[in-house]
């Protein structure tokens, strides 16, 4: 008896499946993303911690779950001590979006500035690279992959790293 | 189609972005350098002090000793770490006098 209902519910998944796939046409499952976001991150830089306001754009392509993403951003914030830091970076990410969830990861590269505080002349400038782990939630969902998203990103290298927390609308 | 394309120029662009970014990290931005100058930031913060008398610059030294910075990695650390009373109180860090005045 539990048999023959597991089966019976089997078939219906696969059905429903199988609909599902058929109801997908090319243009709803392959496309063109973009999206704008902001927030707040934390960061440490050689262990001293930086509040920044983070933002950035992608652009990038879908095809169906898969996502490829190029990313630039820009964040801008003080050390608890006043130094100014100041970052841009641009990246690229893999990732797979499943129901509202999306995770991603890759890297980018960028540039920093540091203020000085002992002489007016020449901040500190540094180049890198950065790895990048990424997870976005849907809060709000659209047609056509678009929806209003919250995500959580952590990034960086030996000298910089820290999450982000980041709210974000995405369309194509 | 369209989207397979994208996809294609993406992943030569990510390349690029490989090769450039294993060439690209430029240490003007070094440790010593930044924590001496968060250090004096925070003595700034504490009480009135003359940041121009610190050096917390880095050069190779060529034919000549290299500069580092007057306050190492653990004594900037320490200042960071030491709260503004502590260091209009007196003497922290191992310094012969009072940071503050």
């Amino acid at each position: 008896m539990r048999l023959a209902a597991l089966g019976i519910l089997a078939a219906l998944l696969v059905e429903h499946v199988a609909r599902a796939d058929e109801d997908e046409s090319p243009w709803k499952t392959s496309g063109f993303v973009i999206a704008a976001e902001g927030g707040y991150g934390l960061r440490m830089l050689y262990g001293v911690p930086v509040d920044t306001g983070v933002f950035q754009a992608t652009i990038g392509a879908r095809y169906r779950w898969a996502r490829f993403l190029l990313d630039g951003n820009y964040l801008s914030g003080r050390t608890r001590e006043g130094l100014a830091v100041s970052r841009w970076g641009i990246g690229t990410r893999f990732g797979v979006a499943v129901w509202r969830l999306r995770v991603s990861a890759g890297f980018d590269i960028g540039q920093i500035t540091v203020t000085r505080t002992t002489s007016t002349g020449g901040a500190l400038q540094g180049s890198e690279l950065s790895l990048l782990l990424r997870t976005d939630i849907d809060v709000v969902e659209w047609q056509h992959d678009g929806g209003v998203f919250v995500g959580l990103q952590l990034g960086g290298n030996d000298r910089l790293w820290g999450p982000s927390f980041l709210v974000g609308v995405r369309a194509f | 189609m369209r989207a397979h394309r994208a996809i294609v120029v993406a992943s030569t662009i990510g390349a690029l972005f490989v090769v450039f970014a294993s060439r690209a990290r430029s240490d003007e931005l070094r440790e010593d350098v930044f924590l001496c100058e968060d250090a004096v930031a925070h003595v700034q913060q504490c009480c009135p002090f003359n940041a121009a008398q610190v050096q917390c610059t880095f050069a190779e030294g060529c034919g000549s000793p290299a500069t580092t910075p007057q306050l190492s990695i653990d004594t900037a650390r320490c200042i960071i770490h030491s709260s503004c009373d502590a260091l209009r109180a007196g003497v922290v860090c191992n310094f012969k006098s009072k940071l503050c005045p």
